[in-house]
């Protein structure tokens, strides 16, 4: 990892997340999420909450266990930050 | 190419390119939101001001056209004050939105501000010989870092955006260098750098369709 990409902003983290959870099928349970977006516990359980209360995901219980599950506003915004991401780039800016 | 085609190819690529430029402001915009970088924020602005400013120099150039076309005897066009005045607030215009696009794309600018901005106190004669040059380099600059991250493969889409810059930094030496075919070239020059960012919009549209 490059000195520039060290910092991540509030969204990059909110798409990696959501990116892990599609990874998964649209549904990945916390500890898949927390290690897949590289977030210590703290800041899993503050930016879940926040993709909950966005309705990017929501949050299902199944035999007993938490899961979380991407909501087609979820899915949309995937798609809109990676064509935003491109456009970046394509004026030579490292996100 | 008639004084009539000229002056219709002449206001078309203005008005292409100024609304090309609104488009691409308007993405910047939706990639703030979306990202929010605070860069895409001086993208926005940069753009937004080159579109106006197009528009505004478009606007006064078909009103000199009419005019020279209803057959009104006027002195040289590029001695009225209006078309100075349309001029030299496109080059202003121009300055800004490049310096703007600039700033966004390098991470520590220079202070610009105090080292480009010319003093405008009088309106300057249209396509004066200090100005183009300057715009020229300015989006020269654009191009060559653009290319930088092109080259680095970072991403295709930004061989466009330098190929787009390269073109309006061509279209800006034209009228510095250029021999009689310059208004010509110039405005061929530039309508291409535009269809370049435009085409840069639309393959960013269709990513992940």
């Amino acid at each position: 990892m490059t000195a520039r990409q060290r910092y991540r902003s509030k969204m990059r983290i909110c798409y990696d997340m959501l990116r892990v959870i599609q990874e998964e099928g649209g549904e990945a349970g916390p500890t898949r999420i927390l290690y897949g977006a590289n977030l210590s516990y703290e800041r899993l359980k503050r930016y879940l909450a926040e993709l909950i209360e966005k309705g990017l995901i929501e949050e299902v219980e199944r035999d007993g266990k938490r899961i979380y599950r991407l909501t087609d506003s979820g899915r949309m915004f995937i798609v809109h930050f990676r064509k935003m991401t491109e456009f970046a780039k394509a004026f030579g800016m490292i996100l | 190419m008639g004084l009539h085609a000229f002056f219709v190819f002449d206001a078309f690529t203005e008005f292409f390119s100024a609304l090309t430029a609104i488009f691409v402001a308007y993405y910047s915009l939706r990639a703030y939101k979306i990202l929010e970088d605070s860069r895409m924020v001086a993208l926005n602005l940069g753009f937004s001001v080159l579109g106006v400013g197009m528009l505004v120099h478009g606007a006064i150039k078909v009103r000199i056209a009419l005019a020279v076309l209803s057959g009104v005897p006027v002195p040289p066009a590029r001695r009225l004050p209006l078309v100075r005045l349309g001029y030299t607030l496109a080059f202003a215009t121009e300055l800004a939105a490049y310096a703007l696009i600039l700033l966004a794309t390098i991470k520590r600018p220079p202070s610009m501000e105090t080292t480009l901005l010319p003093p405008l106190a009088a309106p300057l004669l249209e396509y004066d010989f200090r100005s183009e040059a300057l715009l020229a380099v300015l989006a020269l600059l654009i191009a060559v870092k653009a290319g930088i991250g092109y080259s680095q493969g970072e991403s295709r889409l930004a061989g466009l955006v330098s190929l787009g810059f390269a073109l309006l930094s061509a279209s800006h030496f034209l009228l510095v260098f250029g021999g009689p075919l310059k208004l010509i070239s110039a405005d061929v020059a530039r309508l291409l750098g535009f269809a370049c960012l435009l085409w840069m919009v639309i393959r960013v549209s269709r990513v992940g369709a």
